[in-house]
Order: structure tokens, then C-alpha cells, then sequence
């Protein structure tokens, strides 16, 4: 329908675009520096990549010393934010099982666990029978697996929806169903964006389109390199408790590891691997393929199956369960599967908070306390390095 | 993975399905009929189990004659059949890859199917007959989900299919024409009717009967007996009455019913509350159509604001804007036995021109043909549904606490809150409230819930959207989604 919009701000001092837990979270940590914020987004809360995300804020797929700091910091502020809002994002610290069910799979894991320990994260390997016990739904092909306490799972609607309120709450303009059509600038001075309901006038633009991102970029002609990277996901019927916590195929890790960033809509290359987890509610989510799919978001018989397939193998037990539905997102994934987050080059009004991957709800709360950091001045420029526009220059 | 191919697929074997697959299969072509229940004949031809045949009336018996008829054409014809069949996933073109390279023509459809003998067929096909048919609509009320509910198809169905009687005291209510198919099934199994009720008045649109139910002589048999049912066992005859509360908990089931007035547009009118001492309550109003598959599919819908629910939008070939996907029977608007057979003989005479069995001359000269018998049979569907047709002011009779979305708990108040935090459609909702989430993914709520969300923002149900259909269709067993090598 038509979004009944009646307030479009005439001036804001940070016009967010794009309204999934990247965005909202920007939203809602900018507006508690006390800076104006209008966010922009061209559908609905969380109706894009957030809706078809899985609910696990993973620590044991973060294998890089930046990446595990930077999830670490997040699921810290997690907790807080778990503790101050008024509604629970069935934020959890339920811990997550990396499961090797071959040889070659347990060298990856114990690999990981490894460097996993040196990077100070608390591991512990556990066997085949102690696997089963710490998750019964395992089945024997469990060989050995990897066991992280810390990891979390959350419901990406009830968080999106939590950063939403709590902006909003403070102030922040959410405007919904209003789409950017262009963004005016004075030299390398930001001054209004355009909308196709009216122009609101900012110096400061945070790009948090997600898979979109390039597109909003290329309104400042600045080129984005952040392409989608399309993962199917099930959802099963409601079902009594019968596991805690994640449980994350050594396949999966594979698979994240073997994706190329170079997402080519052309010569599509499906690979798979399981993260399970029982939300809140009862359902079992199963996740999830990696696609380069461009922007379609269709589910495919050949997704659906070989979920199916790698799931009957790992949790046998499951092999009854009636699925519900399929569902499908796009991850904006960067070439180095980094995040890009800081000002850009040249134009210091337009701040980048995108291509989080599939990592975007483990990084969407350290990604807003950045971004508003970055706009009072604050930052700690070193720790930004990173996850800078610049780092791609060099190709 | 081995791949069946057909000429046409029908899905659903009640009347129109029935028709389609043997106006098809007499021209040659290879034809699969699929249905979802365990023997053919949908709502209409109920088929009895072996120990109730012949406990019922003279009606049903000429309807399993019509049944045993039909079904003789089908084999005669070789049609195949997969009976306790459901359909979880079709799939357009490429986007069935099999994961092989080998891909689906661009025009051609994958069906995957689930069977408990079969429990992964595919099949393939170039044109595609559905005829789900409906289900009758609820509308929700204080009490509606307490134990001893149950719909007029519900009743037809246990009492038919199972010898049940579903009460001693039973009031029936809503509106529709099933309600009086209820009220005989239920005085002939020996349930006392406390009284029935209609939302719409005696006189509502009368004027129209003569020319709508002119040839329609099997109809005006079937409202004689209705009636005599009615008269012989006194039967008190409530019009613009509807139910106001259900009484009883989820542990006693229904102990009463509270009933009132309802003014034209369905708002009660309050003072004039009774209560009935009843066991049973027998409600619905009118149908609502199984579009999942349509959905699932892409094809646009209309929305009937007679009905209050979405259809298939179709041309006169009953085609819909989806090339290939045809629709007939009660899918596309409820318009009874016969218009269904019509349009299963025009799906099925459309569906032949596609896979190239019938030239477009030849085609349009039989189209042509059953023309003044469609619109004949239509125009008796109009004049029912102006008559039956579903007041939106009886959503006035919800209360913060009524559960609106039976699979996930979510009540009025939940809804208003998500409108509150911002969801302007379906979609918004869901995201908002876990509406439609559950295990019939909205397919029962989709329409109470539009209805509510366009009531907040005074806009129309159109502008609310329709739900997103994903594979699979029906809930499936994990082991079923995947072949084992």
C-alpha cells in the first residue's frame, strides 16, 4: 500500500538509508549521542536481508583476529542492549558446536579451534559421544566437534524491530516506504537527499543499504564494491526443546570459506553447508546455501534438497520434521568478505556500514556505536583500518 | 531422478478437475489427475466409507451415481491418478535445476509431489489445471477456538466420512449455502438444531431468484428438503442474527452460545444478546479459496469484495496471466457443481490448445459453444453471493484478547500493536507480530488479517498485499525434500 508517511523531515543530521539491523542499529546509537537522525527505507523494517537471516551471532566462524575482536565487542554490547530494552530479542548466550563428520572435516576443525584458541577465544574439542551429548540431535556421523560457550542466538525480527523502537524512542525519524532517488552535493560537501517524497537536507549520508549499497553509491558516483550473495534457508514446524544452542557444519565453514567474492550472476556456484539452530518459538532454522544469484531471491528445488540432504545426514533424528517453508535472502558480501565501514574517500559526508556478509546481526550493534562515533569525531581510527573504503584501491 | 512427463496435470478431483481431466485425456492427451484427499470427488462427490454407504439421502446417492459416472469416463480415458497426493513445489523453468545442468524448458513446469507410497514423484508438464477449490471461511468472534466448533463443510465431512454426530445440541450459524446442506445432514444423523442463524435477511436480493435459479432444478430440490428439514423439526429460523461469543473453555468445549442482531453491514447490535444452550456451534461464513498454488506460482488475484477473499485473476480461456496455469471450479469465484464442470471443460479445452492437441479454430468454435451455459451458471454464483455475502461490520464483534492467528497465538491486540509500530501490510505484520508464521503459513488467518489491517488504516484490502508462497506449499518431512542416492 501506500505508506501513510506524513512527516518527512525537511533537515536532519544523519540521514541513514536503509532499515535493516545495520541501519537501525546506526539509528538508534546515533540518536542516543544525541545526534538528529532520519532513516530512510524504501520497504519495511528488517524486510530485506534481516528477514532471511539465520538467528545465531556466531564467535566460531569469526577465524580472524579483526573479525572475532569486532563480534566480540558486538555480542558485549548485545548483552546490554538485551538487558536495557524493554523487550527481549531472544538474545542468548547458548553456545555453538562445530561438527566435523569426516577426517578431512576434523582437520578443518581442529585447525580452526587452534587458531580460534591463540586468538583467545574459549574452544573446547569435544568427541563424537560427548558431541551427542552436549546435542542430542546429532546422529553418528559426528565424528568430533568444536565447542564455543560464548556464541549467541537471537531473533533478527524481535532485534531489528528492538534497535527500531529504541530510535525511535529517542527521537530518530524512521521513515518507511520512502525511497532515496538521489543524494545533492556542494564540492565534497553532502547538502540533501532525495527522495521520492520529498528532499531532506543533511551534510552527513550513512549508506546502509545492504545488498543495495552500490546502487546508493553510485548516486555520489563513487563505485561500492558489494555484491549479493543469495543463502536458502528452511524453517521447520514448532517443536518441544530438543537442543540448545547453534550447531554449525564443518561443511558450512567450507562452504563460507570457498565462496568467491566475485559474485558473478552468470556462472552460478552453489555450495552448502548446515547451521541449525531451535529458536524461542520451537522451530528448527536451517541454514543456509551461498549463491552469486544476483539479485534474485527465489528458492530453487536444487537449495531446498542438499539443506535437506546435509541435514538428514548430521540430525538423523530430525529426518521427520515437517518443513514450513523455504525462504531466501541476499548477504552483501565485500571481495575480502570484510565489512566497509567509515567515511568515503573525498567525500567525507557519505559514511559507509555495509557489506557485512552474512555476519551482519553478529555485527550490527558495534557497527552502530561506530558509525556514531565516527560522526561525533570520536573513533578510534586505527581500529577503522580494516574495514576502510581505501583497502580496495590498490586493485 | 527420474522424471514423469504429461501432457496436462490437473490438480484437484472434485467437479471441475474431475471435468478437465476428461475433456482432456478423450483428445489423447497423457493426462495426470492429483488430488489430496484419498479418493476422488472433492467436497461435492464425497465418497462414503463402505459402512455408512447408503445412510444418507436420495441427493447424495444421484451425486455418487454422477461420481461413479465420471470416474468410469476417467479410466476408460486412461487418465492417471495419484490420490492422497499433495503438491509441495512447482517450479517455472530454470528455477527448477535440478543441480545436474539439466534445466527445465522455459515454458514447461516441475511439479514435486509427495505421496506416503510415493513420497518424491516429479513430474512435468507443459500446461497446468488447478482446481483446489475452497474452504469455508471463518470469522473470528470471543470463544471462536474453544473445542466444539466446527464449520458446515467440517460437519458434512465427519458425519459423512466418519459416522460421527458432532453434538446433541447444535446451533448453526454464519451464512452460506452449505449452512443448509449442515442443518439436513445434522437433523438426519439425529442432532437437535436449537436454532439457525443467517447474517443476511429473508429478503435480500428475493427479487433475483426466478431468473437465477431458472433450470437450476436440482438446486430448488436441495432447498425443498433444506426447508422441510427446517419446518418438520421446528426449527427456530434467525435472520440478520449472527454469533456473538462462544461459551466454555478449551477443557469443557462450547456450554452456550451467545447470539444477537446484526444490522445489514454485519455490525451487532447490541441490547439484543441471547444466550442458547447449546453443545456444538456450527459456523462459517462463506469460502475461502485455496490459492496457495496460484500464489505460489505467481499469478495475479482479484479480490471479491462479496467474498471478502482473493481469486485467481483468469481470462475467458481460464487462463491465468501466468501462460500454461489454468483455473477452474469454486477457486475462481464459488459458483457451485455445475459452473465448476464448465470450467474444467473450457481449462481442459484451453489446456489441449496449448500443448498443440486442439487448433486456436477449433478451440474457440467449443469455447464458444459452452458460453451460454457458463454464463447461466454464473449468473446463479452473483445472485448467491450478493445474497451470502460476508459483512465486514462482524469484525466489530472481536475483542483485544480474540485469536486471530490460530497457529501462532496471535490475537487482536498483538495486530494493533504491530499496526501501532508501524506495519502497513501483510508483510509488515508478520515481521511485526509473527502473524501467518505458523504451520498453515496464513492460509487461514491471510484474510481476517487483511481485513483487520485495512479496517486500521481505512484503506482497501488490495493495498494490504498477499502473502509470499514459498516452497514447500504444504509442510513436508525433511526426509521427503531430498533424494536419497
Amino acid at each position: 500500500m501506500t505508506h501513510p508517511i506524513q512527516d518527512l523531515p525537511s533537515s536532519a543530521d544523519v540521514v541513514v538509508v536503509g532499515g535493516g539491523v545495520v541501519g537501525t542499529s546506526i539509528a538508534y546509537f546515533c540518536s542516543r549521542a544525541g545526534v538528529r537522525v532520519c532513516l530512510l527505507e524504501r520497504d519495511d523494517i528488517g524486510a530485506g536481508t534481516t528477514s532471511a537471516a539465520a538467528a545465531a551471532a556466531l564467535l566460531q566462524t569469526k577465524t580472524s583476529a579483526t573479525k572475532l575482536a569486532f563480534a566480540n565487542e558486538s555480542l558485549a554490547l548485545l548483552d546490554q542492549l538485551h538487558d536495557e530494552f524493554d523487550r527481549s530479542f531472544e538474545f542468548e548466550h547458548t553456545g555453538s558446536l562445530l561438527a566435523a563428520c569426516s577426517e578431512t572435516e576434523w582437520q578443518v576443525v581442529q585447525d580452526v579451534a587452534a587458531t580460534l584458541q591463540k586468538l583467545g577465544l574459549a574452544v573446547q574439542m569435544v568427541d563424537g559421544a560427548q558431541a551427542r551429548a552436549l546435542m542430542p540431535v546429532l546422529g553418528p556421523t559426528v565424528l568430533g566437534a568444536s565447542f564455543s560457550p560464548a556464541d549467541a542466538q537471537v531473533n533478527p525480527l524481535e532485534l531489528v524491530m528492538a534497535y527500531a523502537r529504541a530510535a525511535r524512542r529517542l527521537g530518530a525519524q524512521l521513515c518507511i516506504g520512502v525511497q532515496v532517488t538521489g543524494i545533492e552535493k556542494q564540492g565534497d560537501r553532502i547538502v540533501a537527499v532525495m527522495t521520492n517524497k520529498g528532499k531532506i537536507r543533511t551534510g552527513t549520508v550513512v549508506n546502509a543499504a545492504g545488498v543495495w549499497a552500490s546502487r546508493v553509491a553510485q548516486m555520489v558516483g563513487l563505485e561500492m564494491p558489494v555484491a549479493p550473495l543469495k543463502g536458502e534457508l528452511l524453517i521447520t514446524q514448532a517443536m518441544l526443546r530438543r537442543m540448545r544452542g547453534t550447531l554449525i557444519s564443518a561443511k558450512y565453514l567450507l562452504s563460507k570459506a570457498s565462496t568467491t567474492a566475485t559474485a558473478d550472476a552468470t556462472s552460478p556456484k552453489r555450495t552448502v553447508g548446515i547451521t541449525l539452530v531451535q529458536v524461542a518459538r520451537g522451530n528448527f532454522l536451517v541454514g543456509s546455501t551461498r549463491e552469486p544469484a544476483g539479485y534474485d531471491s527465489r528458492n530453487t528445488y536444487a537449495g531446498i534438497s542438499e539443506l535437506c540432504r546435509l541435514l538428514a545426514d548430521i540430525t538423523p533424528s530430525l529426518a521427520n520434521v515437517h518443513v514450513i517453508r523455504a525462504y531466501a535472502g541476499l548477504r552483501p558480501l565485500t571481495p575480502d568478505q570484510m565489512p566497509i565501514i567509515g567515511r568515503a574517500p573525498g567525500l567525507p559526508g557519505f559514511i559507509a556500514a555495509t557489506g557485512h556478509g552474512g555476519d551482519g546481526l553478529a555485527f550490527s550493534a558495534i557497527t552502530g556505536k561506530i558509525v556514531a562515533e565516527i560522526f561525533s569525531g570520536t573513533v578510534d581510527s586505527d581500529k577503522l583500518k580494516p574495514f576502510a573504503w581505501e583497502r580496495f584501491d590498490a586493485n | 531422478m527420474s522424471i514423469l512427463n504429461y501432457d496436462v496435470v490437473v490438480i484437484g478431483g472434485g467437479p471441475a478437475g474431475i471435468t478437465a481431466a476428461i475433456e482432456t485425456a478423450s483428445a489423447g492427451a497423457r493426462m495426470l489427475l492429483i488430488d489430496s484427499g484419498n479418493a476422488l470427488g472433492g467436497h461435492f462427490y464425497k465418497q462414503l466409507p463402505a459402512q455408512l454407504a447408503g445412510k444418507f439421502d436420495a441427493l447424495h446417492e444421484a451425486g455418487q451415481q454422477e461420481l461413479r459416472a465420471k470416474l468410469d469416463a476417467l479410466s476408460r480415458n486412461s487418465v492417471e491418478i495419484w490420490c492422497s497426493t499433495q503438491v509441495w513445489g512447482i517450479f517455472h523453468g530454470a528455477e527448477a535445476t535440478f543441480g545436474n545442468g539439466k534445466d527445465n524448458a522455459d515454458d514447461a513446469f516441475t511439479l514435486y509431489t509427495e505421496n506416503p507410497d510415493h513420497p518424491q514423484r516429479v513430474v512435468q508438464t507443459r500446461a497446468l489445471i488447478l482446481a483446489p477449490g475452497v474452504y469455508d471461511r471463518p470469522l473470528p468472534f470471543p470463544g471462536w477456538t474453544i473445542p466444539g466448533i466446527i464449520t458446515p463443510g467440517g460437519t458434512d465431512f465427519i458425519v459423512k466420512t466418519q459416522g460421527i454426530v458432532p453434538g446433541a445440541r447444535v446451533v448453526v450459524a454464519g451464512t452460506g449455502p452449505l449452512q443448509m446442506a449442515a442443518v439436513t445432514t445434522l437433523v438426519d444423523a439425529g442432532a437437535e438444531i436449537v436454532a439457525f442463524l443467517d447474517t443476511c435477511a429473508a429478503g435480500d436480493e428475493w427479487w433475483r431468484l426466478p431468473t437465477a435459479l431458472w433450470g437450476q432444478w436440482s438446486r430448488l430440490i436441495e432447498g425443498a428438503t433444506f426447508l422441510r428439514s427446517l419446518l418438520v423439526h421446528r426449527v427456530p429460523f434467525l435472520f440478520r442474527h449472527a454469533i456473538f461469543r462462544a461459551l466454555g473453555t478449551p477443557e469443557t468445549g462450547v456450554t452456550g452460545a451467545i447470539i444477537g442482531q446484526v444490522d445489514a453491514e454485519g455490525k451487532p447490535i447490541r441490547g439484543t444478546e441471547k444466550t442458547l444452550d447449546v453443545d456444538t456451534i456450527c459456523v462459517a461464513y462463506g469460502f475461502a479459496p485455496s490459492i496457495e498454488l496460484t500464489l505460489h506460482l505467481g499469478c495475479a488475484h482479484d479480490y471479491s469484495p462479496r467474498l471478502c477473499a482473493h481469486f485467481p485473476r483468469h481470462d475467458d480461456r481460464m487462463q491465468t496471466d501466468v501462460p500454461g496455469v489454468f483455473v477452474a471450479g469454486d477457486v475462481t469465484g464459488v459458483g457451485g457443481k455445475g459452473l465448476a464442470g464448465l470450467q474444467g471443460q473450457v481449462a481442459g479445452i484451453s489446456a489441449l490448445e496449448r500443448v498443440g492437441r486442439l487448433s486456436p479454430e477449433s478451440a474457440n468454435a467449443r469455447r464458444a459453444q459452452l458460453r451460454p451455459s457458463v454464463e447461466h451458471e454464473s449468473r446463479f454464483g452473483a445472485m448467491l453471493w450478493d445474497r451470502f455475502r460476508i459483512r465486514p461490520g462482524l469484525l466489530d464483534l472481536i475483542e483485544d484478547d480474540t485469536v486471530i492467528c490460530r497457529c501462532e497465538g496471535i490475537t487482536a491486540a498483538q495486530i494493533k500493536a504491530g499496526v501501532a509500530d508501524g506495519a502497513h501490510d501483510f508483510r509488515g505484520a508478520k515481521i511485526r507480530t509473527r502473524v501467518g508464521m505458523g504451520v498453515c503459513q496464513g492460509r487461514y488467518c491471510y484474510s481476517n488479517v487483511a481485513m483487520l489491517l485495512a479496517r486500521a488504516h481505512q484503506c482497501s484490502v488490495p493495498e494490504i498485499g498477499l502473502p509470499h508462497i514459498r516452497p514447500p506449499v504444504v509442510p513436508i518431512q525433511i526426509k521427503n525434500l531430498f533424494v536419497t542416492s
